[in-house]
């Protein structure tokens, strides 16, 4: 479920007034730092000033995504003489593939991190069972030993 | 990763997340917007912390700093203690705040109320929030 953090508000002001202040019990520390710190820390002090321009653009009244323009990052087509042009549906038909396969890969990744790291345990295989009418197993699960 | 779409304050309500949570692009989306509308960020607190964070799938991370993050919810302003990890997970709306912000959520009729606030439906991003 989607909420929003500061449903209505369109005044930095209107956040000034503090009536409720919710405080993580992890929280030990009495040193308090500034947003420049952070910023410095995550090494994010250009991306932060580029980000302005970005939700800048979102808070115009007739704008309807983020300014993502579409030429950024595009090549110049005379760099490759043998490219040709591809209708869209075929770009994007592409484009799902590639992302469905790099889905895949970093899920299979992720999935091996944990099995790399030094005496770490075999990991059990994993059934997943879809259940359909009365639960019967699927063929390949019982293959598999599920009971 | 769910989408909270383009709202800068967007975030996601989920039970099982531990804390409030949320990946630095989304921290720093939000301030950049808190700060074009005019608030004083430079002076919110900061924190270094050492936490560690798992995920489905077995997915880790370690949030380094935490910040009390304003935020009007319902009719009610206030800060709330975020964890930042690096990256862009969405914000996470974790168990424990929602507890302390006296949740009750009506999964089937895609309704919230927090803070003992009226419910009622509105639409955001083809999602249902209320307060």
């Amino acid at each position: 479920m989607l909420l929003k953090l500061a449903d209505g508000v369109t005044q930095g002001s209107q956040l000034a007034e503090v009536q409720f202040d919710l405080i993580s019990e992890d929280d030990d520390h009495d040193q308090v730092e500034t947003l420049s710190s952070v910023l410095k820390d995550l090494r994010a002090e250009n991306g932060y000033a580029q980000m302005t321009d970005v939700v800048g653009e979102f808070m115009q009244p007739d704008a309807t995504k983020l300014n993502m323009s579409d030429t950024a990052f595009q090549a110049n087509d005379d760099d490759f003489p043998e490219a040709v042009p591809v209708p869209e549906r075929a770009v994007m038909k592409l484009e799902d593939i590639c992302n469905q396969q790099s889905a895949e890969v970093r899920n299979q990744v992720s999935g091996m991190v944990p099995m790399a790291r030094d005496g770490a345990r075999a990991k059990a295989p994993l059934f997943w069972e879809v259940y359909v009418g009365e639960g019967r197993l699927s063929t390949e699960a019982a293959k598999l030993g599920a009971g | 990763m769910p989408t909270t779409g383009n709202d800068p304050d967007a975030c996601i309500q989920d039970g099982g997340a531990s804390t409030l949570l949320a990946g630095s692009e989304y921290v720093l989306r939000y301030l950049t917007w808190l700060e074009l509308i005019g608030m004083d960020v430079e002076h919110l607190q900061f924190k270094r912390c050492d936490k560690g964070v798992k995920f489905g799938g077995g997915g880790e991370s370690v949030s380094r700093w935490m910040v009390q993050l304003p935020a009007k919810l319902g009719d009610k302003v206030g800060r709330m203690q975020c964890f930042v990890i690096f990256g862009a997970a969405p914000m996470l709306l974790g168990r424990p705040i929602l507890e302390m912000l006296n949740a009750a959520v009506d999964f089937g009729g895609k309704r919230m109320s927090l803070l003992g606030g009226d419910c009622k439906k509105s639409a955001v991003a083809k999602a249902v929030r209320c307060f």
